[in-house]
């Protein structure tokens, strides 16, 4: 009797039964899905991330307050705090722009800094907007082309002017080209001068999402917060022929100093987003694979749990089979390769399962998940080992099967 | 020498109090070539002795050698492997597996064998043909009739060469016409040499047969050797071997017979009027000592 036989018995009996075997793998099936889609969005996040840290923020050093990330001595990030990027603010100044300037390497430093207010138009009011004032070298610092109209000068540091997001102009302004309208801002006029143009976008970043931002320059939003700017990040752009992690080292140290010895900010390299990204993610990825796990054994255990009723049910089959000659052993094979051709196809199915929402996703979010292969071929490993080992009791059981019990039943 | 030798063969079930006797000493010595039909009231051992020359199940006592070699202490994987190489079942019924297709399932045994894909299809085939249903190989089980199921479980019967074909009253489903087929076809199956035990209950299908053994009570009571084409006449006579009631029990009415020793319930007569035309038993059983109590008294 050879595994073909059996595949081909196996495959007989499932066909006999759709329904119930959808039945038995829907466990498989839901327990493969969920791995693959979630390890699919992480990955999606990652190269999101990514291609963010190549195009607009390309050779970029963050400075941030809080401390985000802790480093080793080569440099290499070892550990990811997530509260105190949210609540940390405040620890860096304009003053340590100033001290970077200085940094030999470093090409430009620009503050980024929170304006808080809600923005007004046509007496509607807009939560959506983040309004951020910033140096008028912010568009050459990120690589981001303006699709309409251009951004303020340097000469533009005192007028209220604007340039906003592509989102802002689409959900607030209602139309593509909003240039030359106004809009109210903590009881002042502003004039939208320009409109980015689409920023690559990666969800769950720490990264403001530049599409909703409102862009005014620097001295206007300083005065507006009083004595002091709420600078969340310094962007600072390395010179081409300088060694960017010997300059984020240069900043770690001179910052240091400049607070007193207060590791109480973060200097990251671009490509370091994703790890950032990537390691938050680990915490909220690694807890759904567990439970997805978890449901792949369940989803063992339910195949079990029916092939123990089908051992009973099919007893007269048995004892045919025993009666032509069917060795115990053979048996046994017989009902494992069935509940390993079940947790196959089951992988299989939560395969096409993941796909299908994958693909949803792309389409209604801006999630942009891509497929692992690693994760399917463990998936379907996986699922395939847990059907042989779920399987054994079962297959024990019609193996040891006496065969004129088995024939008398019916 | 004969093919199939039964020495003083018991089968038990449970033990204690619950015991119960399915065959008793149980002497039988079978040659090649013979077409033996079994005869017996329900519970009379005809099936377990079917089980136990079939190798499905084992004696309590005694000694059973096939072909000469002893098979009664076997592993169940020896005797899983007797049973695919020597013997062909035919069931009474649902004797297919539902599936798969009729050249599938008359091709199972080969495939237990490990023979390949193409040898056991082309046998399958020619056995397919042989019983007149080549035209059906790739029809399911489902879409036959009851006696093309049966042809098509004596091909699968037939396809391992077997020396022995072992039909537990393969015609107990049928209606006469197919039922007539199917035992020409087991005729014709005997002729080519080939060893058959049947059981069955109806006499009429002894006419087949070369020998025909009556049992009750797990023993063998009679054994006549008959010419084909006959229909044994012991076997007229084969459902009363005994007087179900007698004097004493006629005095005290029912209730004395439905708690009478000997016999079995199904064959007590519940209406006192019929008793008086229960016939003489041309079959005696033999008087012999009971060794075991059995459990179905009371």
């Amino acid at each position: 009797m050879m595994m073909v036989d059996h595949m081909r018995m196996a495959r007989n009996s499932i066909r006999a039964n759709r329904f119930r075997s959808f039945l038995t793998m829907l466990g498989v099936i839901i327990g493969v899905a969920s791995v693959v889609t979630v390890v699919g969005i992480g990955e999606g996040i990652k190269h999101q991330v990514n291609r963010q840290s190549e195009t607009v923020t390309k050779n970029i050093i963050s400075v941030r307050p809080g401390r985000i990330a802790e480093r080793d001595g080569n440099g290499v990030i070892t550990r990811i705090n997530i509260l105190p990027a949210s609540i940390q603010t405040g620890s860096i100044t304009l003053n340590d722009a100033k001290e970077i300037e200085l940094i030999d390497g470093v090409e430009r430093v620009v503050p980024m800094a929170l304006v808080s207010g809600t923005v007004k138009y046509d007496n509607k009011e807009y939560g959506g907007a983040t309004v951020i004032a910033t140096k008028h070298d912010f568009v050459d610092t990120v690589s981001q082309k303006i699709d309409f109209g251009g951004f303020y000068g340097d000469v533009d540091k005192e007028k209220r002017v604007a340039v906003i997001g592509k989102s802002i102009a689409e959900d607030f302004f209602g139309e593509v080209v909003p240039i030359g309208k106004t809009f109210t801002f903590r009881d002042q006029e502003y004039i939208v001068r320009g409109v980015f143009e689409q920023f690559p976008i990666a969800p769950l970043t720490q990264n403001m999402n530049y599409n909703s931002t409102i862009f005014i320059p620097e001295n206007v939003g300083y005065n507006l917060s009083g004595s002091k700017p709420q600078l969340y990040e310094l962007l600072v752009s390395v010179k081409p022929e300088y060694d960017k992690q010997s300059v984020v080292r240069a900043i770690d140290q001179r910052i240091k100093s400049v607070h007193g010895g207060q590791e109480d900010f973060t200097v990251l390299r671009s490509d370091e987003m994703s790890i950032l990204t990537s390691k938050t993610f680990t915490l909220v990825s690694s807890t759904t694979v567990l439970i997805a796990i978890i449901s792949l054994l369940v989803g063992g255990i339910g195949i079990m749990n029916v092939m123990l009723v089908t051992v009973s049910e099919r007893a007269r089959e048995i004892g045919i089979r025993k009666a032509v000659g069917a060795s115990n052993s053979q048996i046994k094979w017989q009902f494992l390769t069935e509940s390993m051709v079940l947790s196959f196809w089951g992988s299989l199915s939560g395969l096409l399962v993941a796909g299908i929402v994958m693909l949803l996703l792309r389409i209604f979010t801006n999630l942009e998940p891509v497929v692992n292969l690693s994760v399917v071929i463990f998936a379907i490993i996986g699922s395939v080992v847990i059907g042989t080992v779920f399987g054994v009791a079962p297959a024990r059981k019609a193996a040891r099967k006496d065969p004129i019990d088995s024939l008398r039943s019916m | 020498m004969p093919i199939i030798n039964l020495k003083d063969v018991s089968r038990l079930y449970g033990f204690g109090d619950a015991t119960t006797v399915a065959l008793e000493d149980i002497n039988l010595e079978i040659n090649k070539g013979e077409f033996v039909a079994i005869m017996g009231p329900s519970g009379s051992g005809k099936s377990t002795l079917m089980n136990v020359i079939g190798l499905l199940d084992r004696p309590t006592y005694g000694a059973f050698t096939l072909h000469g070699d002893n098979v009664e202490a076997l592993k169940d994987d020896q005797r899983a492997k007797v049973r695919r190489d020597k013997i062909g079942f035919v069931f009474q019924s649902f004797s297919l597996l539902p599936n798969m297709n009729v050249l599938e399932n008359v091709a199972l045994p080969l495939a237990y064998q490990g023979a390949n894909l193409h040898h056991r299809i082309l046998q399958a085939r020619t056995m397919l043909e042989r019983v007149g249903l080549g035209d059906r190989s790739y029809f399911l089980p489902t879409q036959l009739s009851g006696g093309q199921v049966q042809r098509v479980a004596i091909a699968r019967s037939l396809i391992n060469q077997p020396e022995i074909i072992i039909a537990d009253e393969p015609t107990g489903n049928l209606d006469s016409i197919a039922s007539r087929l199917v035992m020409e076809l087991l005729a014709d199956i005997h002729k080519m040499g080939n060893t058959i035990l049947m059981v069955t209950h109806n006499p009429e299908l002894t006419r087949y047969a070369t020998r025909v053994l009556f049992m009750r009570d797990g023993m063998i009571v009679h054994d006549e050797k008959k010419s084909l084409g006959d229909i044994s006449e012991s076997s007229e006579n084969t459902k009363f071997f005994e007087e179900t009631t007698n004097e004493e029990h006629d005095i005290a009415g029912v209730s004395a017979m439905l708690t009478v020793e000997t016999d079995q319930g199904k064959y007590v007569k519940m209406n006192p009027q019929s008793t008086k035309k229960s016939r003489k038993p041309s079959v005696k059983r033999p008087t012999k000592k009971k060794k075991y109590k059995r459990s179905k008294k009371s």
